[in-house]
């Protein structure tokens, strides 16, 4: 527990760009809410390594998202079969349903259409308020955070050590 | 600035991928030896076990090598095994999820071919072990009647629900209960001893002088306690008297059952064993009753498994399990369902030599076809038929409508020691006969439907060194027909015989037939009236024993009555009044002064 908030702290600190963290998280909560074994979590993977998007802050996410994911996991399902049955959007899956490109991503799987498509509906908003979120920590709360008497408390700790070990930097 | 683009990353990506792709493929052969074992299990719910498998890129394919799949009412024995198993799929589908295989083929497959170690069967419900146990029972009473041509009593008492021995074993048991209980309680009654002391304890209450109110106090506190005591013995006494009321009621009624018992049984015997004198010409059920339920048992088992894997009637799906979700399919110009066999070849394996089976079209979603599942099974020059064409079509494209039908014959079928009854003494066995078999089944809103004709040719019998009259009769006829129908649920369908055998046999074995079940009817009839007797006396004498209690109990209860009602009130009335009397003379002489 220890180590992952001191990995968090780090990537917060760190010189990486906001928007480079932002995205880790939004691509892991992507991965973690559907399926697994899909060809959609392989082109999030290819994403996630051809870009320069934080690989932590990934794993963070991912490692949050996949809890959440298994918990609402009936309900995701029944989102998508619901979008499936849909009368009104019957002609669009069955349009799709002619490509195999279509077929192939499993657009037709309730929960693979359920969970991406939340996913999807999540993603902008958790980019854009991650970026805002890590900026204005930055800008304000780190500053008044390196002078606070808890930080002082906290350096003479073993999570300090920690973090330290894992920055390199040593400067909360 | 840093490019958005991060060259290491896709190198380590590629390799990532390639690594578990190599890591996937060593372990490729145990991941579907593992998915077929557990999946076939849970399907079929018996072990379906592999000795290996192995999975093939170019073509892809797969090859499964000593499947076995063990027999769901014997551990011992395999329902279905073979040699090896292969097919090829289709790559596009595969990764949509769904799972075409354009070919199948199976080699070596045997039926019913036995098991080294024991095979691993999942716990049966109650209901199933019933229904089979009542199964066996049923197929028992068939057979085993024409060696001595008809069986004995006891077998027959043995093998049929007689109600004259279960209703005389209850009269047993309820009257030895009753009477039981009944000592019991009347050994807590008040004995004549008791009844003594009551009455000395009266006496000494209401006779002898009262010298002072306290001592009419005292008196009329022990009458108190007296009659307390009486009124309670006598509620028990009247309970007890209402036992044996209800006692000699129930086993006068049951006695009465029992009496009227046999004639019932009788009825139910000629029933059941085909000896009223309308079914007495049947012998072709005799004869092939057991026979053909011996194909009937040794089809079971295949058509139990085929019915689990028969599209079912529910609407609603069950929800899919947590993380997989559930493909639902559109309209399209080529439907494509989640698992098929495009053609299947199978060589089957039996003792007459080998089948070849051919299918096409296997598949748990027949809706999305066009074309039905056809199965044909064919064999040549085999060791004692001539041939074997046998063609079946399962269609189910449409739940409410869907059929499965299957027709076929076999020619020349060259039979050898067929034994049809297997009496010691004189049993039925043809020596040497052709047989031709056609027929038809059909299971349509869930009943099945078979006709089966078969045609014996070329017929010997075997004779023992004392014929009885049929084999005499038997030897002459060298060529007769049988039909068999089967009518009901796929896997317990009645039965019906007809042949004309029966009239080939004549009347002599008519006659023959009809004395000796006379004298079984006779026979039968002593037994269980045997069983009665043997009751009577011991009844009447518990009867009586039962009227005699109730005498003696009614005569304590009088008693008890009377001392309540007469004695108690007007002794202690008498005592008080010259009690009183006393007091008045006594206060008269002292006003005098």
């Amino acid at each position: 527990m220890l180590n992952l908030l001191a990995k968090l702290l780090k990537l917060l600190n760190a010189e990486t760009a906001p928007w480079q963290i932002s995205a880790g998280f939004v691509i892991g909560m992507m991965v973690g809410l559907t399926p697994l074994w899909s060809l959609n979590t392989l082109l999030l993977l290819l994403l996630l390594f051809a870009l320069r998007i934080n690989l932590s802050a990934f794993i963070l996410s991912l490692t949050l998202f996949s809890g959440i994911g298994y918990l609402f996991d009936p309900l995701m399902e029944s989102f998508g079969a619901w979008l499936l049955a849909n009368p009104t959007l019957i002609d669009l899956w069955t349009t799709l349903y002619q490509g195999d490109a279509w077929r192939i991503v499993h657009y037709n799987n309730t929960l693979t259409l359920g969970s991406s498509l939340l996913a999807l509906l999540l993603s902008l908003p958790m980019l854009l308020i991650g970026n805002l979120l890590i900026r204005n920590y930055r800008n304000h709360i780190l500053a008044w955070v390196r002078k606070s008497k808890l930080t002082t408390f906290l350096k003479a700790t073993r999570f300090y050590g920690l973090y330290s070990k894992l920055s390199g930097s040593g400067s909360l | 600035m840093k490019s958005l683009f991060r060259p290491k990353g896709i190198i380590a990506f590629v390799l990532i991928i390639t690594l578990i792709l190599l890591f996937w493929w060593l372990l490729a052969d145990w991941l579907l030896k593992q998915g077929v074992e557990r999946s076939g299990s849970a399907l079929l719910q018996t072990q379906v076990e592999l000795k290996s498998a192995r999975l093939q890129l170019s073509p892809l394919g797969f090859e499964l090598n000593g499947l076995q799949i063990t027999h769901p009412d014997n551990p011992m024995q395999n329902i279905v095994s073979a040699a090896t198993v292969s097919g090829y799929l289709q790559f596009m589908p595969l990764l949509m999820g769904q799972i075409i295989i354009t070919e199948l083929k199976a080699d070596a497959l045997q039926l019913n071919s036995p098991r080294t170690t024991p095979g691993i069967i999942p716990d049966k419900t109650d209901k199933e072990s019933q229904e089979k146990a009542l199964a066996t029972t049923e197929k028992e009473g068939f057979g085993e009647q024409l060696g001595a041509s008809l069986p004995s009593v006891e077998e027959l008492l043995e093998r049929l629900p007689i109600t004259t021995i279960k209703l005389a074993e209850t009269f047993d048991s309820d009257s030895r209960q009753a009477f039981e209980t009944l000592e019991q309680q009347i050994n807590t009654l008040p004995d004549q001893a008791i009844l003594k002391d009551y009455e000395r304890r009266l006496k000494g209450i209401t006779e002898g002088d009262i010298n002072s109110p306290q001592d009419l106090a005292q008196r009329i506190s022990e009458l108190k306690q007296l009659k307390t005591e009486l009124k309670e013995d006598k509620r028990t006494l009247s309970e007890i008297r209402d036992n044996l009321r209800t006692a000699q009621q129930q086993l006068s009624s049951q006695w009465h059952a029992l009496k009227g018992a046999p004639r019932a049984d009788l009825a139910l015997l000629k029933e059941s064993y085909g000896l009223s004198s309308d079914n007495l010409g049947n012998i072709s059920v005799l004869l092939f009753g057991d026979k053909v339920q011996y194909w009937v048992t040794l089809v079971e088992p295949y058509l139990k498994q085929a019915q689990r894997l028969m599209p079912s009637g529910e609407s609603t799906p069950p929800p899919p399990p947590r993380g997989e979700g559930r493909i639902i399919h559109f309209a399209t110009e080529k439907p494509r369902p989640d698992f098929l066999i495009q053609r299947t070849m199978i060589n089957i394996e039996l003792p007459i030599g080998e089948l070849t089976l051919t299918a096409n079209n296997i598949t748990h979603q027949p809706s999305m076809l066009a074309s039905p599942t056809t199965v044909q099974i064919t064999g040549q020059n085999l060791k004692q038929i001539a041939s074997i064409n046998i063609e079946g079509v399962f269609d189910y494209r449409n739940r409410e409508q869907g059929f499965s039908k299957i027709s076929g014959d076999a020619q020349q079928w060259q039979l050898d020691n067929i034994e049809l009854s297997k009496s010691n003494k004189h049993p039925v066995i043809i020596s040497k006969a052709l047989q031709t078999v056609e027929g038809e089944v059909l299971f349509k809103d869930e009943t099945l439907r078979a006709d089966i004709d078969s045609r014996y040719t070329q017929v010997n019998w075997t004779q023992s060194e004392r014929p009885s009259t049929l084999q005499k009769v038997l030897s002459n006829i060298e060529d007769f027909d049988l039909q068999v129908s089967l009518n009901g649920s796929l896997t317990s369908p009645k039965t019906k015989l007809r042949s004309n055998l029966d009239k080939k046999l004549g009347t002599a074995f008519k006659q023959q037939l009809r004395q000796q079940q006379e004298i079984l009817e006779k026979k039968l009839t002593a037994r269980l009236n045997r069983e009665i007797e043997q009751r009577a006396g011991r009844y009447s004498e518990q009867l009586s024993k039962l009227d005699l209690q109730q005498d003696s109990l009614n005569q304590s209860l009088e008693k008890l009555e009377e001392m309540l009602k007469s004695e108690i009130k007007s002794g202690l009335d008498e005592k008080r009044d010259e009690l009183k009397d006393k007091l008045t003379d006594k206060l008269r002489d002292k006003l005098r002064f």
